[in-house]
């Protein structure tokens, strides 16, 4: 049975878009609607974009971000979410264990095609 | 806008048909992730009014709820709780054994098995423990009546 690109797409998002998610925190707190807008491009990461919302609601819950209400220029009070220094240092392990995975995935699939 | 105000009907039958697909979900991650997206829905409506269209906008962004609740943690499973110990199985099992030990007593064994079958008709207590008293309950009662009749048939 032959797989669809979006089957693999889910497999793949699995263990790697929390992490994504922390990356996009790295050069500063967002705000819901601003991580959405940045990840959500192309729908690659994210099939909807209402499922960020779980995910930032677990990383937060694992101690990995934290949530601040901050008034809005335009709105209702944005709430921003922080990369803690416990999400930090995941994402520092997931980012080298992820080049040296990415590059022997790469270079299998270059041997095999 | 904020996320207390009544949004557009489209987006308020979102939410709902939202709130009902996470039942089911790990309680506080479902109210988290309802509150961020109305959060979320809140913003888009003010930035580009609060309109029929931008609740479809929205709507289509977030996608079917049914993919956000499969993004979401279960529940944990509530443990079944354990048998209750039921005393007054234990004593019934207890007595149907003494029944059997002292076979020449036959009345204690029919006590114990009048007893057993009465606790089961119940439905309640610890089921092993009465079914247990009933079998050693009926051994003492058959033994005992057949040593009876043995001494019976002797004397006549």
């Amino acid at each position: 049975m032959t797989p669809s690109r979006e089957s693999v797409l889910t497999q793949l998002r699995k263990g790697t878009v929390d992490y994504c998610v922390l990356a996009c925190l790295r050069s500063g707190p967002a705000y819901g609607l601003e991580i959405a807008e940045r990840l959500g491009e192309g729908k690659i990461l994210f099939a909807s974009g209402g499922t960020l919302y779980p995910l930032l609601s677990r990383l937060r819950q694992q101690g990995w971000v934290t949530t601040t209400l901050e008034p809005s220029p335009v709105g209702p009070p944005r709430r921003y979410y922080h990369l803690t220094g416990e999400g930090e240092a995941a994402l520092k392990i997931f980012t080298h264990t992820w080049n040296v995975f990415a590059a022997d995935v790469t270079a299998a699939i270059k041997e095999t095609s | 806008m904020s996320t207390t105000e009544r949004m557009p009907e489209l987006l308020e039958a979102y939410f709902a048909d939202l709130d009902r697909a996470l039942t089911g979900s790990d309680p506080r991650e479902h109210a988290e992730t309802v509150q961020a997206m109305r959060e979320h829905a809140a913003e888009m409506l003010s930035l580009h009014g609060n309109s029929e269209q931008t609740a479809e906008r929205v709507i289509a962004d977030f996608g079917p709820v049914e993919d956000v609740a499969a993004a979401s943690t279960a529940a944990p499973a509530v443990p079944a709780p354990a048998a209750a110990r039921s005393w007054a199985d234990v004593w019934l099992l207890a007595g149907s054994v003494a029944g059997l030990v002292f076979y020449v007593f036959p009345l204690l064994s029919i006590a114990m098995l009048t007893w057993a079958v009465l606790r089961l008709r119940q439905h309640a207590g610890n089921r092993s423990l009465q079914r247990a008293a009933l079998w050693v309950s009926v051994a003492a009662v058959v033994i005992s009546v057949g040593l009876f009749t043995l001494r019976l048939i002797r004397v006549l």
